[in-house]
């Protein structure tokens, strides 16, 4: 029996089907996101499929802003996939509302609504950096299956300036 | 470039653009400024421009010919008259206009009351009340419907 | 006895890559009425010429739409240039065209490929997407992004073009140009592509006017309509035609955007041959003050701004009208009547860009 759960969790992550939800992106980084199926980049040599259903999927792709509207969207979305899964947010709209943060309607990122995993910063992020996401999210999802360590948090140029307590922020 | 309107009010509009409609104009969309605290103002702008003329040539002299637009000064407590009975394609304008500055429309054939693109954790009429939300700082900056006006 | 029944389309739908939610109430297979619920992608974003300054909000118009960024952008600078009373220099007037038909391009592309995927032909839409991606190169090359180019300042443009350069991108476009010749046999002349969309959808050439279609869903029905006629920017000094079929069905919505995309590349082509040599931007004489309205072509339609200034540096008010937004009541008026499984098919045919419709 045991054989068998490992068998099943090695084949999950040889073969990791992917939803995308596009809370309220601007495209950019949907287009990207679907670029990455298609066949230049061809994310589908991982084994990654993009799948419609919720109930078929172990990565969730979050990209754009979310809002009022679509965060009950976005977690019942998350509530619909099955566990482990991993959640990539994608785009710098996604990770803190980007340029629309001063608006009415734009909440702070999907960190706020839905755990998340993965961050993949940029106004859009290349196609090659959504794919290195979900590379690293299926780390992330190997190490809640107990199949090995979680993968090391990768700082960005700058990150460790940025790290301050948050009095400091706001005043440079 | 700096357009002419036509003033227009509440009772006239109705007519006017059913004078338009049958001339075969083109509705375009709908602008809308807060004048001050009461009164909004809301631009019609029309397009007569679907035949084959070629504009290439004349563009220096209209570079945006062929259209028209109407000035409307309204109250924002009173109805407005909608003209989604003569162009239904007014209609998503319209409700985008009660989301944002809280006004009604009277008459429209699909009514989102104005919930269309607004959940309730939104204030009613953004435009209006507020214009940004500030999370960090908590300053509560008291803005008129000018805005940051110098 | 015939029941209704309500089926939601969306807002998480494996044809659209946007959320876009749509109640249809069907009656067996056939659809009775549609109900648009929109609101899942609104950010206010018209709220936030008032923490901006006008220079900035070039940065935010690019936001509204990834697709269509520059061309967004294109029509902001040039309502604001309007109101202050200058015009870009003419070389900094053609790469605005430049760059605006690469993204026509790519757009139409994008939609002739998700179409495709809609009536369920994922290998043209894999076909497309691989055409699609030289026009992506010529981008990010010249632009230095894929996707947000953000070449338009108010008053010019921000790059330039080496001739390594234009000679370089002309040799891409013959590669473009070759690509999409090839899938015009695929695209247009198979017989499944014509049974999954001829007659599909009709907008005949009234209707399209009194709902205010606008774009390749109007001159799918026959009408010459397009804003590039109006020669802002260089399209004055190029060599324009319209692309007008008379149908008025998916199919010919389809034939626009396909013959769109080609002759972008010619007006691209020709706009690097002619490019004239003068400054990039002009100097600004002040802040907007004033109200001006501006109107551009989009891949999708007509776009509309009227921005309102008040002298100082935040505008006061900015109204956009995307295309979509046009197109949504012609999508309610053909949707009843036609069978569910082409629901898909017609939602598509208008190009949806959700992005742009709730701003």
């Amino acid at each position: 029996m045991r054989f068998v759960e490992s068998m099943i969790k090695k084949s999950r992550l040889m073969s990791p089907w992917m939803i995308h939800f596009d809370c309220g992106s601007c495209n950019g980084c949907d287009i990207e996101v679907l670029a990455c199926l298609t066949p230049l980049y061809d994310v589908e040599r991982f084994g990654v499929v993009n799948t419609g259903n919720p109930k078929h999927a172990d990565v969730l792709l979050v990209t754009g802003t979310v809002n009022h509207r679509n965060r009950h969207v976005l977690k019942q979305l998350y509530e619909q996939m099955p566990g482990p899964k991993a959640v990539v947010s994608i785009g710098a709209c996604n990770l803190s509302g980007g340029v629309f943060k001063d608006s009415y309607n734009v909440l702070n990122g999907a960190h706020t609504v839905i755990p998340v995993d993965v961050f993949v910063p940029g106004c859009p992020p290349k196609p090659e950096a959504i794919i290195d996401g979900v590379i690293t999210a299926l780390g992330v999802l190997k190490a809640k299956m107990g199949m090995g360590p979680a993968p090391e948090p990768a700082l960005m140029p700058g990150d460790a300036d940025a790290a301050k307590p948050a009095a400091a922020f706001g005043e440079s | 470039m700096f357009f002419e309107a036509v003033p227009v009010t509440p009772e006239t509009l109705l007519g006017e653009v059913r004078r338009l409609a049958e001339a075969k104009y083109r509705f375009v969309t709908m602008s809308q400024t807060v004048l001050d605290e009461h009164t909004l103002c809301l631009y019609y702008h029309f397009d007569e421009n679907l035949t084959l003329t070629d504009l290439r040539r004349a563009c220096d002299l209209f570079p945006q010919a062929g259209m028209t637009h109407l000035r409307m000064e309204v109250d924002k407590d009173r109805p407005i008259p909608s003209i989604s009975s003569i162009y239904f394609c007014a209609l998503l304008i319209e409700n985008e206009t009660q989301d944002q500055f809280g006004v009604r429309f009277e008459g429209l054939p699909l009514d989102y009351q104005g919930a269309m693109y607004l959940e309730g954790e939104v204030a009613r009429g953004p435009y209006f009340t507020m214009t940004t939300v500030r999370r960090a700082s908590g300053e509560a900056l008291p803005k008129g419907p000018g805005g940051e006006q110098q | 006895m015939s029941r209704t029944t309500v089926i939601p389309f969306g807002p998480q739908h494996p044809v659209l890559p946007e959320p876009l939610h749509i109640r249809l109430v069907v009656e067996d297979e056939n659809v009775v009425q549609a109900v648009p619920q929109l609101g899942f992608v609104h950010r206010g974003l018209e709220s936030l010429v008032r923490t901006k300054d006008f220079n900035q909000m070039v940065f935010v118009v690019e936001r509204i739409c990834g697709i269509c960024s520059c061309i967004h952008a294109n029509c902001y600078c040039n309502a604001i240039e309007d109101m202050l009373g200058v015009t870009a220099p003419p070389r900094a007037q053609f790469l605005r065209v430049i760059w605006s038909e690469l993204h026509r391009i790519h757009s139409h592309l994008l939609w002739l490929g998700l179409f495709a995927d809609a009536f369920g032909f994922e290998s043209v839409f894999h076909q497309f997407w691989r055409v699609r991606e030289h026009v992506m190169d010529i981008c990010e090359a010249t632009a230095g992004n894929r996707v947000i180019l953000s070449i338009n300042v108010v008053g010019g443009v921000r790059r330039d073009l080496v001739p390594d350069q234009i000679r370089w991108m002309l040799v891409q476009l013959d590669e473009t140009e070759k690509g999409i010749r090839e899938l015009t046999k695929t695209m247009l002349n198979d017989y499944t592509v014509q049974e999954r969309t001829r007659g599909i959808g009709v907008l005949t050439r009234d209707e399209a006017r009194l709902l205010g279609a606008v774009g390749p869903t109007l001159r799918g029905s026959g009408w010459e309509c397009d804003e590039r006629m109006h020669g802002y920017a260089a399209y004055k000094d190029l060599n324009f035609v319209p692309v007008v079929e008379q149908d008025g069905d998916c199919y010919a919505r389809s034939r626009v955007r396909f013959y769109e995309a080609l002759h972008s590349v010619a007006l691209v082509r020709e706009a690097l041959n002619r490019l004239p040599e003068s400054e990039l931007t002009v100097k600004l004489p002040g802040n907007p003050d004033g109200e001006s309205v501006f109107r551009v072509e989009q891949p999708r339609g007509e776009l509309f701004y009227y921005v309102r200034g008040n002298g100082g540096k935040m505008l006061e008010r900015m109204r956009v009208r995307t295309p979509t937004f046009a197109n949504i009541p012609p999508l309610l008026h053909m949707l009843p009547g036609c069978k569910l499984p082409d629901v898909p098919v017609i939602v598509l045919s208008i190009d949806p860009c959700v992005s742009c419709t709730e701003r």
